[in-house]
């Protein structure tokens, strides 16, 4: 019986990824094909890109998969409990800022982490622009779609107004803040490569928030409350208000530490465009993986490994980057509509879904 | 038109989902011009053979024969073989911001027909004048409707495919006495038509009222197989649940309302206790009860009488918005709707037995602890399931009741308040409740009990209080003085 | 998109900052450029032009080119790598933004030649292009001076950064040029998204009696179009690319710079291994910066003295003689 059950948690949650995956590659191919560019040529050239060396796989596609990752923990985690965050694209921006902020006007304290530093200004970043919206939605009743949502216009045009002005670069002419001090900056982890250590901070914050998913009576609640709001309170006794408000401040202090590790470990300075809407495609990354932390590592690399692919075979294909932000598109919508269209592959094959009623109690 | 031919053969079904045996060896035999009833407690396998019989699902062994011979729908070359059968399911599948006429239209699927309804309203009275089917305006939204309505649309929906043979799931479990009445009297009749009815329902009423033949279910297997006219109630709850059942008025209870239990400990006490919503609508106005030790307090209200948040009240799973609400512990709740406010259904029976008490748990959740609670509460109140990981949903409704039961009392709490705990539940689950209650009582527990039928309240409770319109009102243990207070006539 | 114009004007004025010019030991066989555009080239604008001076130099030249559309800060160092160990002659990436990752990438790739438009960073392989706007400024300046008929003309710009004021000074300069008493009035929107706003700055002007207005405020610029729409008998002087058709008979000419021909230009010096790790500044004197008069408008109001007066300036400038408003003591006279 455990061994069927671990066979159906596969069949539920792997086999969905590979499948998109499968299905990606092949509607790639049929793109690039169409748009009148050697299919076969782009498709290699993209692959070395993401994995064709050492380089390849570690400065290009963990690389992107790094921010993807905490992101889509942040997303996980709130849509487990049913808060539905849109905002990491906000928070990831605030904590960009407040990283900027952090390693450019903080002093540096010997005996202590520079880069800790700033991540943890990040974290309180995202958690207060997340916090907002947990204020708004407890006292206001303000939906949390709608809020975190309007954040996230709110954050973009705060990062353009701080690069023009509070934190710009001192010649003043680039919309631009200066690089934070080499103390602050998150270190890289091999000699020669881009990868900074929030990648491997990203699995051990992976690895605890799937522990307490699953195995501890945080996680417990947090489940419970996404599934059964109702039962959690009626049953549980669970105040799903402060849950919930507590939930969402996890959130965004995760997608805080993606924008201050994007900043302390990849650019250094502040930017605007510093996110071609992560907060967003990390919605998908979550939900691919099914809301599953150790899941979405794998589908953030997944997904770093499409960026990565995707300049690939723009600068050795000419493939243009409009044709790779399609596909991205298409793998989004494929992967949303996934439960639809199996549920309905289970409506019309109904000898692989049982009636509920008669499975359990007949034993 | 042959009016008694065999419509439809099962012989030797067999069908397992994993390692669980739904209905084994099960032989069916459903003649044209019959309404057969299958018959059988929750669980017992109806759902899974009818999807069988519908060819929904294949057997995993036996066969299902759809003799050729003479039937109105053979007759008919064009539907002949395909829609032989139609299903209509216990759930409905209208859309409720559509019309008849447009849900009608999307029965017919064909993404590329164009939608006519004027020819649909031509069809569906062409079907009231074959069948005596009445159907509502087309052009009405079915959201507007009556349920039995919304009811003789879907059959609508199930008879425009021009069926041989139809089946109806648990057709009355939603609709009123009379709407019930109403639609086996149109069965019958369209039965006679020289059509075949395969009718499920858990009800033995129903049976005896309205069957031509009777096949009753039991753990997936026949129990009886028989006319109508060759058996009778006894016969029928002896092959449904294989012993005798007891719903007779509790003795003891008699007994404590002679005593009276005043001078028992006062476990919950709600003191002038009032409730206002969020948005200002009173439930509950000025309610003072004291529920002791020892004693079933039964509470009777119409819908919207302030029942149910006088009985989170008394749990404790609303706070009063004016007066007091005094309770010693935690307080053990069943609420009526299960899959809503005691379980849930996605989680295993293990997560939902961690569900009691979690706001207060601490660290690591041990599973081989909770799987022993779980399995030894499961056994303690006969709840029947593979194992403790299997989700809530699928247990069957009894199953469910029994599992929350179990749960909420697992830890010998000092007060329970359930609320209609015995709804949607066959004869032998909502008896294995009502002993739990009992035996709660008799160890000293104090249980505030809703129902919405009469007869178990009297049955089982020591004192009766009506809500009406936000009011408690303490009435005499009599059917006439409760059905006086609820209806506010008193 | 023409404000990061702005920026590449202004690097000409930084560029003294950096020291290192040397020259750089770029293969002149088999040239191969690559370029990173930090939009879609379909913009028809800053990305747009970049793309169509990587084709002139394709197809001018036989190079091979390469291109890639970036989208973060942090995409742009793993393109600049892959192109640096792809052997690139010459990798540009198109945007101030691009230059603090090509100081870090290029001293891994000292045989590819990098270069950033309007930074000011520069290194021995590393280059940055600058655009001597202010040239073609003090042109217009000197049309305006001499068409107007109120003897107030002025300039909109959008916020009030180092390369736009040069540039307006310059104008003022070429105005008093060839008409010392006349008024310049400056102002700045301060913004260059918001059309109402510029309109409301130009209608603002045109009340203080200013007859023509030299626009650079990108979006915001086009509210400036709008109001010389509605008060006939005004006129306005466009920036970046040629706007002259935006109004017909009220554009008197635009101030344009031309990106393909400056890309042209840096792959030619890339080629014959003449590039420096410099600021790269291009101006009238190389044609890609130039004034394009709106010639039926232009000939009907400036007699032709002064037109004659303009021609000698532009081919002074040309041959490099004629040093305008870059001469620090008139920058440094700005009010």
């Amino acid at each position: 019986m455990r061994l069927l059950g671990a066979a159906r948690y596969f069949a539920r949650t792997t086999l969905p990824a590979v499948a998109v995956g499968a299905g990606l590659i092949g509607i790639l191919g049929v793109v690039i094909a169409l748009a009148g560019h050697d299919a076969g040529d782009a498709l290699i050239s993209g692959a070395q890109a993401a994995f064709g060396s050492s380089d390849a796989l570690i400065s290009a596609t963990l690389k992107r998969a790094t921010p993807l990752m905490w992101l889509g923990l942040a997303v996980a985690v709130a849509f487990r409990a049913g808060v539905l965050n849109i905002g990491a694209e906000g928070q990831f921006l605030v904590g960009a800022v407040c990283a900027s902020a952090a390693g450019l006007y903080l002093p540096e304290l010997p005996g202590v982490g520079g880069p800790l530093i700033v991540l943890a200004a990040g974290a309180l970043g995202g958690m207060a622009w997340a916090g907002s919206a947990g204020w708004l939605l407890r006292r206001h009743g303000v939906n949390e779609v709608v809020s975190t949502l309007l954040l996230n216009l709110l954050a973009s045009q705060l990062v353009g107004y701080l690069v023009r002005g509070p934190l710009q670069e001192p010649s003043r002419t680039y919309p631009q803040s200066s690089a934070v001090p080499e103390y602050f900056r998150v270190p890289l982890l091999l000699d020669g490569y881009r990868l900074h250590a929030g990648f491997l901070l990203a699995i051990l914050a992976a690895g605890i928030i799937a522990l307490l998913t699953y195995r501890h009576a945080i996680g417990f609640r947090w489940r419970v409350v996404g599934l059964g709001p109702l039962a959690a309170e009626s049953a549980g006794l669970i105040d799903v208000g402060a849950t919930r408000v507590r939930v969402l401040l996890l959130s965004g202090a995760f997608a805080g530490i993606a924008g201050a590790g994007e900043l302390a470990g990849v650019t250094y300075s502040l930017f605007e465009g510093l996110s071609p809407g992560y907060g967003y495609t990390a919605i998908a990354v979550a939900l691919i993986a099914r809301l599953h932390p150790i899941g979405l590592l794998a589908s953030a690399i997944a997904f770093g490994a499409l960026g990565a692919a995707g300049d690939g075979m723009q600068r050795n294909s000419g493939v243009p980057a409009d044709l790779t932000v399609v596909v991205s598109a298409g793998a989004i919508l494929a992967v949303l509509a996934y439960p639809y269209v199996r549920a309905r592959w289970a409506v019309m094959n109904p000898a692989t879904d049982p009636p509920a009623t008669d499975r359990a109690a007949n034993a | 038109m042959s009016a008694h031919g065999p419509a439809l053969e099962l012989a030797g079904i067999t069908k397992r989902f994993g390692d669980t045996t739904a209905v084994e060896g099960v032989d069916l035999r459903v003649n044209f011009g019959a309404v057969h009833v299958l018959l059988g407690e929750n669980g017992a396998g109806k759902t899974t053979l009818l999807r069988i019989a519908a060819g929904l699902l294949p057997p995993d062994e036996g066969r299902v024969v759809i003799p050729l011979t003479s039937s109105a729908a053979a007759a008919q070359p064009s539907t002949a073989g395909a829609t032989r059968i139609s299903l209509v399911h216990q759930h409905f599948s209208a859309v409720p911001a559509l019309t008849v006429a447009e849900n009608v239209a999307l029965g017919r699927g064909g993404l590329l027909s164009r939608f006519n309804p004027g020819a649909i309203a031509d069809e569906l009275a062409a079907l009231h004048r074959e069948t005596g089917l009445v159907l509502p305006p087309p052009n009405t939204r079915v959201a507007d409707l009556e349920v039995a309505e919304q009811q003789r649309v879907e059959i609508a929906k199930a008879l425009l495919k021009r069926p041989g043979i139809l089946m109806l799931d648990e057709p009355t479990s939603t609709l009123s006495p009379d709407a019930g009445r109403d639609l086996y009297r149109w069965l019958g009749e369209y039965a006679a038509g020289g059509h075949a009815v395969v009718v499920v329902t858990h009800r033995i009423s129903d049976a005896l009222a309205f069957g031509t033949d009777v096949t009753v279910l039991r753990h997936g297997r026949v129990a009886l197989r028989a006319p109508r006219s060759a058996t009778n109630e006894r016969e029928l709850l002896d092959a449904m649940f294989g012993a005798e059942l007891e719903f007779a008025p509790d003795p003891a209870s008699a007994d404590a309302a002679a005593e009276g239990t005043d001078g028992r400990p006062v476990v919950i006490a709600l003191r002038g206790a009032g409730y206002r919503d969020d948005r200002g609508v009173e439930h509950v106005a000025n309610a003072t009860l004291d529920i002791r030790a020892g004693e079933i307090v039964g509470v009777a209200g119409i819908d919207r009488s302030g029942h149910s948040a006088l009985l989170r009240l008394a749990a404790g799973r609303i706070r009063p918005t004016s007066g007091s609400v005094v309770r010693g512990s935690t307080v053990a709740f069943v609420p009526e709707d299960r899959l809503r406010d005691a379980l849930i259904g996605e989680l295993s029976l293990e997560e939902n037995f961690l569900l009691r008490g979690s706001a207060e748990r601490r660290g690591w959740v041990s599973s081989a602890e909770g799987r022993a609670k779980t399995a030894a509460a499961m056994s303690a109140y006969a709840v029947r399931a593979t194992d403790t990981l299997v989700p809530a949903a699928e247990l069957s409704g009894g199953n469910q009741q029994r599992f929350v039961l179990s749960r909420e009392l697992a830890d010998q709490p000092r007060a329970l308040v359930a609320e209609h705990p015995t709804r949607g539940l066959d004869a032998r689950s909502g008896g294995f409740v009502r002993q739990a209650l009992r035996s709660m009582r008799e160890r000293g527990g104090a249980v505030l009990l809703y129902s919405a039928d009469i007869d178990e309240l009297l049955a089982m409770a020591d004192r009766i209080v009506v809500c009406h319109r936000g009011r408690v009102i303490a009435v005499s243990r009599d059917r006439a003085a409760i059905a006086r207070a609820m209806a506010g006539t008193a | 998109m023409f404000r990061r114009l702005l920026l590449a004007t202004w690097a000409a004025a930084l560029g003294a900052c950096s020291g290192d010019s040397s020259k750089s030991s770029v293969a002149t066989d088999g040239l191969r450029v690559a370029l990173l555009t930090p939009g879609p080239i379909s913009d028809q604008a800053w990305n747009g032009s970049a793309y169509a001076g990587l084709t002139r130099v394709r197809d001018s030249l036989g190079a091979q080119v390469s291109h890639v559309q970036v989208r973060t800060p942090a995409d742009f160092e793993e393109n600049f790598r892959q192109y640096g160990s792809a052997g690139y002659s010459l990798i540009i990436g198109h945007g101030f933004e691009f230059q603090d990752v090509a100081a870090r990438v290029a001293p891994s790739y000292p045989k590819s030649f990098y270069v950033t438009t309007g930074g000011s960073t520069t290194g021995p392989n590393l280059g940055t292009l600058s655009f001597s706007f202010d040239e073609p400024s003090f042109l217009a300046g000197m049309i305006a001076g001499a068409a107007t008929r109120t003897g107030v003309i002025g300039s909109v710009g959008g916020t009030d950064l180092p390369p736009v004021h040069k540039s307006f000074d310059a104008f003022r300069e070429g105005a008093q040029f060839v008409r010392p008493d006349i008024r310049v009035i400056t102002t700045f929107i301060g913004n260059w998204d918001d059309a109402g706003a510029g309109k409301e700055q130009a209608l603002a002007l045109m009340g203080r009696r200013a007859d023509i207005i030299f626009q650079n405020a990108d979006a915001a610029g086009l509210g400036v179009f709008q109001a010389v729409r509605e008060r006939p008998g005004t006129l306005v002087i466009g920036a970046n690319a040629n706007q002259n058709a935006l109004v017909p008979g009220g554009v008197l000419g635009s101030v344009v710079i031309d990106i393909p021909h400056a890309f042209l230009l840096l792959a030619r010096r890339v080629k014959d291994g003449t590039a420096k790790g410099e600021v790269i500044s291009f101006s009238t004197t190389d044609d890609v910066v130039r004034w394009e008069p709106s010639d039926p408008i232009v000939k009907a109001r400036v007699p032709a003295a002064v037109l004659a007066r303009v021609d000698s300036v532009q081919r002074a400038m040309r041959q490099g003689t004629f040093t305008a408003s870059t001469s620090p003591t008139v920058v440094g006279a700005r009010p």
